[in-house]
């Protein structure tokens, strides 16, 4: 009977262990990669977190639903941190289609959309460090299809992974979610949990 | 007593004709609803999501879209792979059959606007005119969202 007792507050305690662990998906801190913001500043990722929580997406500006959604559902955690007077993330989109993304048009995307840049960068850079990032995320975007106009300029189109990241203040990526359907309080929460750390 | 009843029917004329951003175009049995697309600035791409519904007993065909925002409008379907990753493709038609609503959305169905001409912001209207195979040319509104 006490054996059982044991056994079983052993189990309790060995669960609650594992529910308050919150693993560490990668180590980025000893990583390094320089891009552009939408100002065409040289900006180092991922080292412009700078000591903050890091809600990182990933989209290029002619995808007409995922990356919309990406970018929606990362202004309602912004809007949603604000509420809650949580002032310690950085939230930074990368664009996988750098010879269209430029600084400008990134700049342009989040302006019609009327987005809050006070803590937010867009950014873009040379392809082959941008494909290098991507590498490192475990982020695939393959051009799918395109449209050439008569002067020759191109539009691509993208097969690519659906994704929102997660970083905590160490550069360490915690956790991937899927960006166009992410659940907004299960990120919040997230959030909420390393900021205790 | 005439003035008023001429007066009122004129108010209800005005309203019947009143276009507000999420009104019904409707035209042989089609019917167009909840019409609103990306905002983009000029030179990128935009989506366009709306329902079209059918209210007639015959089959039509949604054979492209006409927008004047636009260098080129195409029909495109998105589609997600067993390994997670999104991708979408143009599709040359998409059949609305009789009695049903057919939403496109994204991650679904949707009109690609490509390259704009000028800015499209949150918050202003445009025109889009959806191309059927029996109901013919059908303008809508579309918000920016």
């Amino acid at each position: 009977m006490k054996l059982k007792a044991l056994a079983i507050t052993a189990i309790i305690f060995a669960a609650s262990a594992c529910i308050r662990e919150f693993p560490i998906d990668d180590d980025w801190s000893n990583t390094k990669f320089e891009l552009l913001n939408q100002d065409s500043s040289l900006v180092i990722f991922p080292q412009i977190l700078e000591g903050k929580i890091g809600v990182v997406g990933y989209i290029y500006t002619n995808c007409p639903d995922i990356c919309p959604l990406t970018t929606n559902n990362m202004a309602r955690i912004e809007a949603k941190l604000k509420e809650k007077g949580i002032d310690n993330v950085q939230f930074v989109t990368i664009s996988f289609d750098p010879e269209f993304d430029t600084p400008s048009v990134l700049k342009k995307y989040a302006e019609v959309r009327r987005l809050d840049l006070s803590n937010w960068t867009f950014l873009t850079g040379e392809r082959e460090e941008i494909k290098r990032l991507l590498k490192t995320a475990g982020v695939v975007a393959a051009v799918s299809d395109s449209t050439t106009f008569d002067n020759k300029q191109k539009i691509n189109y993208y097969l690519h992974t659906d994704r929102i990241s997660l970083f905590d203040k160490n550069y360490h990526l915690r956790k991937n979610y899927y960006g166009s359907t992410i659940i907004i309080d299960e990120i919040i929460s997230d959030i909420e949990r390393i900021s205790e750390e | 007593m005439k003035k008023i009843f001429f007066f009122l029917t004129v108010l209800l004329v005005a309203a019947a004709c009143s276009k507000s951003g999420n009104n019904i175009d409707v035209k042989r049995g089609i019917s167009i609803t909840d019409g609103r697309m990306l905002p983009a600035g000029k030179g990128m791409n935009s989506g366009a999501f709306l329902k079209i519904k059918n209210n007639g007993n015959e089959a039509d065909t949604l054979l492209g879209a006409e927008f004047t925002d636009a260098y080129s409008v195409q029909i495109h379907k998105s589609f997600l792979l067993e390994d997670g990753r999104r991708g979408m493709e143009e599709i040359k038609k998409l059949p609305i059959p009789p009695g049903e609503t057919v939403e496109l959305k994204p991650m679904s169905y949707h009109i690609m606007l490509i390259r704009l001409k000028e800015n499209a912001v949150s918050g202003e209207e445009k025109e889009l005119t959806l191309v059927f195979g029996k109901a013919g040319k059908i303008k809508t509104r579309v918000s920016v969202d």
